[in-house]
């Protein structure tokens, strides 16, 4: 599943490490979500739209770049 | 790869070099309390005499790499922490498992070389068969059924996060399947006389160190 994780982070100006202390997670973690090496559960999926408060559809698509 | 990915990678890498800087200091400051402690005893215990001005340079520079050693061994950790910059909670006590359990297996492992009556016979004592006192034995084992469990319920619920647990469970997949191959595959060709006799605190090391590789693998380099 791809996802627009690192571009939101871009725009919040957070490092992985401060994205990953919000969502209490390491920042191997975001990283292994953001290039796509691990899809996060629903619960972590749920918090990662809440705190950028947008739809999951919006972060997270099986059709990004395709 | 992205300029981001490849200042993680350098980030770990650098940082794993500082760890393994920690290690061997800490070797060697262990190394020179245990020279210490085996030369000041010898001493004591042989004649009683105050020490000679040779013995005194010789504990004085046993004194002088320890120091140094452990001195060096706080420079490499300081140095660690300012390139990984502030750890997350969960990373914070995950390393301080990881090095506490470094710790208590390093300990474990100095009990049993010391109490094993194949000292200086054997250079993997430590692996040996060889008896133990039965007081020791009991305390071993409390330590792997009682503390080893608790260690590992912390780490698994308080410190690990969702990634990582899925990085533990595919190591233990392959470290698994290595052990239900290999561990037959070693006893048939045993039964065939082409191998020596199964081992089975090896298979346990192999299988232990193999899961360890896969899952520092996965989980610093996907």
């Amino acid at each position: 599943v791809k996802n627009n994780l690192k571009v939101l982070r871009a725009m919040r100006d957070w490092s992985q490490a401060e994205l990953a202390d919000h969502l209490d997670v390491s920042r191997q973690a975001i990283n292994a979500i953001e290039t796509g090496k691990y899809d996060p559960s629903l619960p972590l999926t749920f918090k990662i739209a809440r705190l950028f408060e947008q739809n999951i559809e919006e972060i997270f698509d099986d059709e990004f770049g395709e | 790869m992205s300029e981001e990915q490849e200042n993680l990678l350098d980030q770990t890498m650098t940082s794993l070099k500082h760890s393994l800087l920690i290690i061997l200091y800490l070797a060697f400051a262990i190394f020179g309390i245990g020279f210490l402690a085996g030369y000041l005893s010898l001493h004591f215990d042989g004649s009683g005499k105050p020490l000679s001005i040779l013995s005194f340079i010789i504990v004085f520079s046993g004194l002088l790499i320890t120091s140094g050693s452990l001195y060096f061994t706080y420079h490499a950790y300081k140095n660690r922490a300012i390139i990984e910059g502030p750890l997350t909670g969960r990373e914070s006590l995950n390393r301080k498992i990881l090095w506490g359990s470094g710790l208590l297996g390093g300990i474990i492992g100095v009990v049993l070389v010391f109490s094993s009556n194949e000292l200086g016979e054997n250079p993997f004592t430590v692996f040996s068969n060889a008896p133990i006192h039965p007081a020791l034995a009991i305390i071993l084992a409390i330590v792997f059924t009682i503390v080893m469990p608790i260690i590992v319920y912390i780490w698994q619920t308080r410190a690990s996060d969702e990634q990582e647990m899925h990085v533990l469970r595919t190591a233990a997949y392959y470290a698994f399947y290595l052990y239900i191959i290999g561990a037959p595959t070693w006893w048939i060709l045993w039964r065939g006389g082409l191998v020596p006799e199964p081992n089975g605190i090896a298979i346990y090391f192999i299988t232990l160190y193999t899961y360890g590789a896969i899952m520092l693998w996965k989980k610093y380099r996907g």
